[in-house]
């Protein structure tokens, strides 16, 4: 196993550490991000703890729709952030963004007696994917709101999280052309739908919501990339599927403006010298090439942290302490 | 003499032109404006696309499991080739545009512009005297707009002209067509 002495040596211009999202205060929003199964959740969690060590808040949002946090803390999670057992800082809260809109539908209806609620049913099916991006417009407006010095996502996996990134953009210029056409043919709808007989002001009051939905995704797409306030963390397992799908993550992030500099790198597994379990070995090996091929390619630019798969699974508070220690001491297999 | 000379060889010309096609001269013209004045654009979209050919075969060589790191910089070597290759031809199209508009307008100064001139310009002299008395009420409108009586006016002479040639063409293409002897098959190996 020559390759794989080189490989633990191998001098890396960047360390192997989480230590400089630590470092950096400036930074308001964190992703992560990265197929299903890679150990998203436990990385964010230890993450968010390590983050309640030297930050006043923290608050670590999951928008995936299978929730995995209340699973990960064991502890029931919902809507609203609830401070998480055993810390005094540490807030959790796990949202359904598709859920959002729904509400803003229904909160239409009862308004202004249906005619405002068919409207926003029939924006949300004009743009495909507008409800998610709405929700999760409703969602960073809300947690804007609410002064928390640091915010993780847990995110859902790539494809579907790479679609609300993308959406500021995509939205913004919709919003904008609805908004502008609102200004427009404004008063002959109101015209039309009093002669109709609904209540008079119901749409004006809708084009204010879209205006001010408009200036928050703007604000939000903003900061989103500002390298200062944003990154995104990428969570792999040195496999070639989940390696390819962090290097399309890595391209469509910078595609879209958006920081990444920490690769963190999970389930590596250390059999000791003498194991005999075939298995461990030649799956060793696999990773070890994976390893090698990932180094060579994000070397230059990233930390690449490496975490070792353990023999039990990372559950409760006291686990996910010990494991996010990890992040910021480099895993060193014992000989 | 030189009035009538000169009116059908500009009648001549624009028809040359018409009968070679607009499109195919603008294609002509721009690639030797481009090769005159912006020698290098032509070379480096020739380039990029040789490059990023040689890209793709080596990426199609390298197994992306063996060889990751590798297989991705290629990858990357190679979607960025084609982002440069589309900002390159759409700004080679909006040159291209610019350079039609000029073209198109100086072709149309040159042809017909050139024609209206001459045809306005020399609107009081006669091309030349008809034989008195042979057209009889014909006269008066070969003489429009405003040349002498029993003459022909500049704008009879280009109309005349202008018919002449086309009836000569259509014959000259019959006649080629018949033979199956085409002009264009001698001209294409040139090309």
């Amino acid at each position: 196993m020559a390759d794989e002495k080189t490989l633990i040596d191998v001098s890396h211009p960047l360390p192997p550490t989480l230590q400089n999202i630590l470092d950096q205060t400036s930074l308001k929003w964190i992703f992560c991000g990265g197929k299903g199964g890679v150990g998203k959740t436990t990385t964010s969690c230890s993450l968010a703890i390590q983050l309640a060590l030297c930050r006043e808040s923290v608050l670590l949002i999951s928008t995936d729709p299978a929730h995995n946090l209340s699973d990960a803390f064991g502890q029931k999670f919902s809507k609203e952030a609830t401070l998480v057992n055993g810390f005094n800082n540490l807030y959790a809260m796990e949202i359904d963004p598709s859920g959002s809109i729904q509400e803003l539908i229904e909160q239409a209806d009862e308004g202004s007696g249906g005619a405002m609620g068919s409207m926003m049913q029939d924006l949300a099916f004009a743009i495909p994917g507008v409800d998610e991006a709405m929700g999760f417009a409703e969602i960073m407006k809300h947690v804007q709101s609410m002064q928390y010095s640091v915010i993780v996502f847990d995110t859902a996996p790539t494809g579907h999280t790479l679609r609300f990134l993308s959406f500021p953009t995509v939205l913004e210029k919709a919003l904008g052309k609805i908004s502008q056409l609102g200004g427009r043919f404004g008063p002959m709808i109101q015209q039309m739908s009093s002669m109709m007989g609904a209540p008079a002001g119901g749409q004006e009051d809708m084009f204010a919501k879209l205006e001010s939905m408009r200036a928050v995704i703007t604000e939000v797409n903003a900061q989103f990339k500002d390298p200062e306030k944003t990154t995104f963390v990428c969570v792999c397992i040195s496999e070639f599927l989940s390696l390819y799908e962090t290097e399309r993550l890595v391209q469509e992030l910078t595609s879209y403006e958006i920081d990444t500099h920490n690769i963190v790198i999970n389930q590596l597994l250390f059999p000791a010298k003498d194991s005999t379990c075939e298995h461990c070995l030649v799956r060793h090996r696999m990773q070890q090439k994976y390893l090698n091929e990932a180094h060579e390619l994000y070397d230059e630019f990233f930390h690449i942290v490496r975490l070792p798969l353990l023999t039990e699974e990372v559950r409760g508070p006291a686990k996910l302490e010990a494991f996010s220690q990890m992040l910021v001491k480099p895993y060193v297999p014992p000989s | 003499m030189g009035l009538l000379v000169t009116i059908f060889l500009l009648v001549f010309f624009s028809e040359l032109i018409s009968w070679i096609g607009k499109p195919l001269l603008l294609d002509l013209c721009f690639s030797l404006y481009t090769y005159v004045f912006d020698p290098k654009a032509a070379t480096r979209l020739k380039s990029l696309k040789t490059s990023i050919l040689v890209d793709q075969k080596s990426l199609a060589q390298t197994s992306s499991q063996d060889q990751f790191a590798k297989w991705a910089k290629l990858r990357r070597k190679v979607d960025k080739g084609f982002a440069d290759l589309d900002k390159l031809n759409a700004e080679m199209a909006s040159v291209r545009s610019a350079f039609a508009i000029r073209f198109n307008s100086i072709l149309w100064i040159v042809t017909n512009g050139s024609q209206l001139f001459i045809g306005w310009w020399y609107r009081k002299q006669a091309v030349f005297y008809l034989p008195p008395g042979w057209f009889g009420p014909a006269e008066w409108w070969l003489a429009l707009p405003f040349a002498p009586k029993g003459s022909v006016s500049c704008g009879a002479w280009q109309v005349a002209c202008r018919r002449a040639i086309r009836l000569l063409e259509g014959i000259v293409r019959d006649f080629m067509t018949d033979r199956k002897w085409n002009i264009f098959s001698i001209l294409l190996p040139l090309s």
